[in-house]
């Protein structure tokens, strides 16, 4: 697998990795723990949890506690461990979430800085340190909304685009692009570049791609209209790229939030990147309209599209290999149009109803420290930890460019989103993972033409009411 | 002519029906790199079974598997040999307790899974192989009663009477006489349980955690965020199929000859 | 058939010191009732146990937080008028229908085709067995894989002999047949076993005499056999009916109830296990049983009346 190729590079890199900072914090840090008791560790499942496992292990080696894990598929996830914490059964000493349900399951988790107070000699403020190195940003996605932070966050899945440069570099084609759009071909940065680009390199067999005459035909874009979370995310990066919001945190002179507004404004906002997505749709691939990021990523692997521009940064690994499919073909990455991508999180997170909270609590510090995320990211992880990323990063060969060429793209996102985070729905809302679903749904239908842009922002509303108001305290403003 | 039409037909079906399975296991060879656009020519690998083996605990599943759905259908053929038996020869319950029984898979099962797992909790149930076999049971018995009750249908009272004339008592009616007569019956039941045991998911996801895990469960575990380990899974696939496949082998001849439901009277 | 010798031998010695047990089966009075007690107990344990409780449920607004309330039939007039749930009914129902047609058809036609003597029947018939036996889960997954316009085996197999690349998932209108046409390979065996048993013990020699009287195979078949096949027939209409009302698997891998092929098991799984709304999951559930179990008990009526005919 994939994986197995991070293991052998990780290997290398690892051995010539400068040794850790002062102020890291590794597995020798971890004093004694008083409490015996066996922990079990919720994974995602896949690729992740093999990588992450190795660590688990470490850690039970060092400390002595018996440290059970249980990956669990994506699409369950969510609800196989809300069944569990709602069961109040103990199962889980960690849980593993997405930041988008960090409100929703504010209940069942126990603030960082409490369990540093009564487990960490260096405390709440010890931690507080700890945990700058990861990004600001990302740190108030894993937070409540008032602001406690619930776990730490080892892995981010946000959005970057990753377009084919031997492709927009050809001057064959930057001229012939010119000549039909009156401007330079270049890495979109509008909604009306990224339109014409898709329409640009949307073409039949026998045309010409850099000279060469087309066997099957080639399109503009891969997107992932299917009915997964994925539309969401792509519809929400549009939506935030304008600076439209799915509706806005209202907070008062304290800070709380109390309510959530939906305005003219955004809803306008929202019609409108369901409108685009609808257009965008002529120009991916047939397919799509029941695609993942699997298909997506693999039609332009394969060399059938030239720009994913909505994709996790951690299929980037992957994306790389369109070098093998398409000759001359290299992928490089870019900010998404707005630069206000879909973003967010995984984080281990201690359940309230842990029967070991403080083997919890130095796992977590374990897998969240600087080298250990580090030692990750050297492998092609697309770890959460800002100062792990950076010094993980290199130039130059191609391990280097395959493994960190998604990382600069990201983190100057990082920056431009992190004061937006704040009035997200999607990181204040008690309701999310169930209104994430109904967006998942409005989403896709509008992108396969079952509902209208006009009649999926009215299904938005219906759903936001009724969800929002039933499953919060913080309710909808009416406005 | 007809002889070519025949064997066309045959092949057509033998194709439909097994080119899937084919491709599973075709799959179960690539790499990841081969499983787009590379069709049938590739560098053949046998890493995803080796990953299987040392890298997840799929042996543990597959133990599991096997655990839940033996013991659950024996337990089932416990219950419903008896409640068959009592069902066609005495007409228990005018037809309306078979048909309650009959029932009992018309609840969409996920909504039963709540009061369940409540209960479950309570009695400390949840992840163990008591739990889940017992849950099988439920979702077996049904079936198994109904397959069941036509074998014995197809048993004259006649020779039964004859033989508790005779001075045979219940017991030894039912295991002399009796039993060896739906020996197929109990084959076919037994396939069908184990099959369904093997395979059910959504029970067996939400009731177990890591020590009673079923390989149905791991076969889910290949679908991670960012990437579908189609190698590994395909071989677990692979895998899983081969315990039905000899319990469906072993069975076939019954197969062939018994699905009738005691329907038609020859 | 009946072991002559077991007859012979007369009763054994345990029957002789019989046990209160053993006295009680004797009886058939209570026997009938003993025989079948571990399965009422089952049935009042995992069945009436649930039922109950969802029942209960259906009239609150439980979203497991908190207590329930008492709502009464808020949960079924929100249902009545839900234009989703309807969709998902409907679409269910077509499923089921499309289903049941075609692996009645087919199965009936493959299995007059197996029904005779031919070189290697047992590993033929043994391997049409095959679908039957693979994860339906797992197998959803391959099958979007295998069905993918660009990348699926199937499609390049089309183009192979020429014909057009077909988006069976990515196509409203089609997907749904997509759907419909994994369920039926995987359970079309199951029709064909049956109907092939159901043919092996049809009596030869009165269809033998028809064809000398000069009836064509044909007529034999559908004047003679297929009446005789009826209950059969019943009897998976039944079954499939109950199983196809709870079709999920199927989707899970492949659209995940996208381009409207959302099932009505789909709905409810997804009001009970994301949304988490018990009550109205719950009046959901009920409401389905309703419906299946008035559907079954006409088709169980009828087949138990020709069962004693």
């Amino acid at each position: 697998m994939r994986c197995t190729q991070y293991f052998a590079v990780s290997a290398t890199v690892l051995a010539l990795s400068l040794p850790a900072f002062a102020d890291d914090f590794t597995l020798d840090d971890v004093p004694d723990i008083s409490n015996r008791e066996a922990i079990h560790v919720a994974l995602e499942a896949g690729g992740g949890a093999d990588l992450i496992i190795p660590f688990l292990e470490k850690f039970a080696e060092k400390t002595g506690i018996e440290v059970t894990h249980e990956s669990m598929v994506f699409a369950t996830l969510y609800s196989k461990q809300i069944v569990e914490l709602q069961g109040g059964t103990g199962a889980y000493d960690l849980v593993v979430t997405e930041t988008s349900w960090t409100n929703e399951w504010e209940d069942y988790l126990v603030p960082m800085e409490e369990l540093a107070e009564k487990f960490d000699p260096a405390g709440a403020g010890g931690f507080r340190e700890y945990i700058s190195g990861h990004d600001p940003g990302i740190l108030r996605m894993a937070s409540t909304r008032g602001g406690n932070l619930v776990g730490v966050p080892y892995y981010t899945y946000t959005m970057i685009n990753i377009f084919r440069e031997d492709v927009l570099n050809d001057a064959g084609e930057q001229a012939a692009f010119k000549a039909r759009y009156n401007y330079d071909l270049a890495v979109p940065t509008t909604r009306q570049q990224l339109r014409d680009v898709a329409e640009f390199f949307t073409r039949d067999a026998g045309a010409t791609l850099k000279g060469e005459t087309l066997e099957e035909p080639i399109y503009g874009i891969s997107l992932m209209a299917g009915r997964f979370p994925h539309v969401q995310d792509e519809v929400t990066a549009l939506l935030w790229g304008e600076g439209g919001r799915w509706a806005r945190a209202v907070r008062d002179g304290s800070g709380k939030v109390t309510g959530f507004a939906v305005t003219e404004e955004d809803m306008a906002k929202l019609e409108s990147a369901f409108s685009f997505y609808r257009d965008l749709m002529r120009f991916a691939p047939p397919g799509t309209e029941n695609a993942f990021w699997d298909f997506a990523t693999a039609q332009f692997v394969e060399g059938n599209t030239m720009m994913i521009p909505l994709m996790y940064a951690p299929l980037w690994n992957w994306s790389t290999d369109v070098k093998n499919n398409a000759k001359g073909g290299r992928a490089a990455a870019a900010p998404v149009v707005g630069e206000r991508p879909y973003t967010g999180a995984f984080h281990f997170a201690p359940s309230r109803d842990s029967g070991n909270a403080e083997a919890g609590y130095w796992l977590l510090k374990y897998i969240g420290a600087k080298s250990t995320q580090q030692e990750m990211a050297e492998t092609g992880w697309a770890s959460a930890r800002r100062d792990s990323l950076m010094a993980a990063r290199k130039e130059g060969d191609d391990a280097a460019y395959k493994n960190f060429g998604w990382i600069n793209s990201t983190v100057a996102q990082w920056d431009k989103q992190a004061p937006d985070v704040d009035d997200y729905l999607h990181f204040n809302s008690r309701a999310f993972g169930k209104l994430y679903e109904q967006m998942t749904i409005i989403a896709h239908e509008n992108a396969t033409g079952t509902k209208t842009p006009a009649e999926s922002v009215e299904a938005w509303k219906r759903a936001l009411k009724r969800f929002q108001n039933r499953y919060d305290d913080a309710k909808l403003i009416d406005g | 002519m007809r002889a070519v039409l025949f064997w066309f037909a045959i092949a057509l079906m033998l194709f439909a029906f097994l080119f899937p399975v084919f491709w599973v296991y075709l799959t179960s060879l690539k790499q990841p790199e081969d499983i787009f656009g590379a069709g049938l020519i590739f560098e053949p690998t046998f890493y995803n079974y080796r990953y299987l083996v040392e890298v997840r605990p799929s042996l543990n599943e597959l133990l599991n598997s096997m655990i839940v759905s033996v013991a659950s259908t024996i337990i089932v053929m416990a219950v419903s040999v008896p409640a068959a038996y009592s069902f066609a020869r005495f007409n228990t319950g005018n037809g309306h307790l078979l048909f309650i029984t009959i029932s009992t898979r018309m609840f969409p099962g996920v909504v039963a899974a709540i009061p369940f797992f409540i209960a479950f909790r309570e009695l400390n149930l949840l992840d163990t192989h008591f739990g889940l076999t017992m849950l099988y049971v439920y979702f077996n018995m049904s079936f198994a009663t109904f397959l069941l009750y036509g074998f014995f249908r197809e048993i004259p009272t006649s020779l039964e009477n004859a033989a508790m004339l005779d001075g045979y008592n219940r017991i030894d009616v039912l295991r002399k006489v009796i039993f060896p007569l739906i020996k197929p019956g109990v084959a076919i039941t037994t396939m069908f349980c184990l099959i369904w045991s093997w395979n059910e998911f959504l029970y067996a996801f939400l009731f177990t955690r890591r020590i009673a895990r079923t390989a149905s469960v791991g076969l889910s575990t290949f679908w991670g965020s960012v990437e579908i380990q189609w190698g590994p899974m395909a071989a677990f696939m692979g895998i899983a199929i081969l315990p039905t496949l000899v319990a469906a082998w072993l069975m076939q001849r019954h197969i062939v000859r018994g699905l009738t439901f005691g329907a038609v009277k020859g | 058939m009946a072991d002559a010798d077991t007859l012979t031998r007369g009763p054994s010695g345990a029957g002789d010191r019989q046990s209160s047990l053993s006295r009680l089966l004797n009886k058939d009075s209570t026997s009938k009732w003993l025989l079948i007690s571990p399965l009422l107990l089952f049935l009042a344990a995992f069945m009436l146990y649930p039922t109950l409780y969802s029942l209960y449920m259906s009239f609150t607004d439980y979203i497991m937080r908190g207590a329930p309330n008492f709502v009464g039939l808020d949960n079924y007039r929100y249902l009545l008028d839900d234009p989703v749930f309807w969709e998902a009914l409907g679409r269910t129902l077509f499923v089921l229908v499309a289903c049941i047609v075609i692996e009645l058809c087919l199965g009936l036609a493959i299995a007059l085709l197996l029904n005779r003597d031919f070189w290697g029947q047992d590993l033929i018939k043994g391997l049409c067995f095959v679908p039957l036996l693979i994860s339906p889960l797992a197998m959803s997954l391959m099958w979007n894989y295998m069905l993918h316009i660009q990348f699926g085996v199937v499609n390049d197999m089309l183009q192979a002999i020429g014909l057009p690349a077909v988006g069976w998932f990515s196509t409203t209108g089609l997907a749904i047949w997509s759907i419909v046409f994994i369920s039926v390979w995987q359970w079309l065996p199951f029709s064909i076993f049956v109907l092939l048993a159901g043919l092996r013990s049809l009596p030869r020699d009165q269809f033998e005499a028809a064809q000398v009287d000069g009836l064509s195979a044909w007529r034999v078949f559908f004047l003679l056999q297929l009446p005789m096949l009826a209950p059969l027939i019943i009897i998976i209409v039944l079954l499939r009916t109950m199983w196809l009302m709870r079709l999920f698997d199927p989707l899970y891998g492949t659209t995940r109830g996208g381009l409207n092929t959302e099932l009505l098991d789909w709905m409810i799984y997804r009001t009970a296990f994301v949304d988490f709304d018990i009550g109205l999951g719950t009046a959901y559930a009920m409401f389905a049983l309703y419906l299946t179990l008035i559907g079954c008990l006409l088709m169980y009526k009828r087949l138990m009346r020709m069962m004693k005919g």
